[in-house]
């Protein structure tokens, strides 16, 4: 039976294998970053928490997995930090103090780089006094943040409202698996947006910037 | 009798009501907990629930408790059914697994600090040199049953390494009698390279049955490779010129 691209992908992660990966990866007809994420980053993953849940392999391989995956998405979409960074929107990206799940959030901020915006990424577990000493001095238009575990679903409810309430009123997105599997709106409470997929960032992103044009005419 | 047990461990029924637990059981999980469900993560509730239908033998896996002091913690669980009833043991092995973690995070950070176009440029330049370290020692037959080796540059382990490779293969490849190693051009020899070239030396030997030939030996080099002390398996000439001289004079011999 053939394998699918994103079984491939998981494979190669699985088996450590960094350089077969970023080939495998170079050598994709469509090298749309959404495209990339969307069909074979991310199903390969939730494949290997498949496979978790299957007993088939340990949280040492995911760790593993998840280790090449980073390599290999920050091999291939690094921003060349030559570019101008005059007059671009600003958006920072991060985890909620003990969430480890930072994959998502990566390539979420990778599609914005991809759309012109200048970004900071601080990745795992970012505690909410650091983000908001940080948005405070930089002042970003877009604040994402990803919530995986359920347990942290009540420190989401103080970052949203926190950040939100920043001088600069930054837009609040709130993204991560738990999106899908339950209703945040209780705890976004009407000062963040909740992003459930790829797609609807890159939508959400299209409508933003129309409204900024929108906005100057 | 259980409650003895050194291990964290229950008895459950068919519904996954814990009949029995050890002491080591009630010092790790949730006071409240009345079921096996309740003692693990709702992410791994699904995992569980693999385990919850009777079965032969015993089976393991990993999944997360939720602990008294800790709400997840990595566990290995064996089970076992023997009617009715199940037996469950917890093994923590967040202990392992966090050593994995450290050096990931290690990783991440080494990660975002670095450049990849440096690192790219890095790679490349790596390319060039082990190029240039193939070039720095060509393998040049001169007649059938003659080669050349001359060592341009300075002599070290890594171009040793990458020369031998291949002055090997072109030595099997051919039916040389002589090999001549050519120094005129070769700079400073450090002892990585000594010891490298001696064993290429020694190898070619066992190859051809004969000693290789070194020419063009200067005094620099020839402190250096008397420096440390091998014993050299080769003949020494003096110059290119002069076994030229010497192999044109033999080839003419039976004309004359």
């Amino acid at each position: 039976m053939a394998i699918s691209a994103a079984e491939k992908l998981a494979r190669l992660f699985l088996e450590g294998n960094h350089a077969e990966a970023l080939r495998f990866i170079k050598q994709q007809p469509d090298q749309n970053r959404m495209v990339l994420f969307r069909d074979l980053f991310t199903p390969a993953m939730y494949m290997i928490g498949d496979l978790w849940e299957n007993n088939e392999i340990s949280v040492a391989d995911e760790h593993l997995a998840t280790g090449v995956c980073d390599f290999v998405l920050s091999r291939l979409f690094q921003v060349s930090s030559d570019e101008t960074t005059r007059n671009k929107k600003k958006a920072m990206f991060l985890c909620l103090q003990g969430e480890q799940h930072y994959l998502g959030i990566k390539m979420i901020n990778s599609i914005f780089e991809e759309k012109g915006w200048e970004t900071k990424y601080y990745g795992a577990s970012l505690p909410l006094e650091y983000a908001l000493k940080s948005a405070l001095q930089w002042k970003p238009e877009v604040i994402g943040l990803s919530v995986s575990i359920v347990y942290n679903l009540p420190v989401l409810k103080n970052y949203v409202r926190a950040l939100a309430a920043l001088p600069n009123k930054p837009d609040i997105l709130v993204g991560g698996r738990l999106t899908e599997k339950y209703d945040l709106e209780p705890y976004v409470n009407n000062q963040g947006i909740i992003i459930r997929n790829l797609q609807q960032v890159e939508k959400w992103l299209d409508e933003y910037t129309e409204e900024r044009i929108n906005a100057y005419k | 009798m259980s409650s003895v047990l050194p291990v964290p461990y229950v008895k459950i029924d068919k519904h996954g009501v814990i009949l029995d637990r050890s002491s080591k059981a009630i010092e790790l999980l949730d006071l409240q907990a009345e079921t096996i469900r309740d003692c693990f993560d709702e992410e791994s509730h699904n995992k569980l629930m693999k385990y919850m239908l009777p079965f032969k033998g015993e089976k393991t896996f990993e999944a997360n408790l939720k602990a008294r002091n800790q709400p997840f913690l990595l566990c290995d669980i064996s089970i076992s059914w023997e009617g009715e009833y199940a037996h469950i043991v917890f093994i923590p092995i967040g202990k392992h697994v966090q050593g994995l973690e450290e050096k990931l995070l290690e990783l991440r950070l080494r990660l975002s600090s670095t450049d990849f176009e440096l690192f790219e440029k890095k790679e490349a330049l790596e390319e060039a040199m082990k190029r240039l370290d193939e070039l720095s020692g060509p393998f040049i037959p001169i007649s059938e049953k003659m080669a050349f080796v001359p060592l341009f540059g300075d002599v070290n382990e890594s171009k040793m390494i990458t020369v031998t490779g291949n002055a090997l293969k072109a030595a099997y490849e051919g039916q040389f009698e002589e090999i001549f190693f050519d120094l005129s051009a070769t700079g400073e020899i450090d002892e990585g390279g000594v010891q490298k070239l001696s064993e290429l030396f020694r190898m070619l030997q066992y190859m051809n049955g004969k000693p290789v030939k070194i020419i063009g030996v200067k005094p620099k080099h020839a402190r250096q490779l008397n420096a440390f002390d091998v014993d050299w398996p080769v003949y020494f000439e003096t110059s290119l010129k002069d076994v030229l001289i010497e192999h044109l004079q033999i080839g003419k011999a039976p004309q004359a």
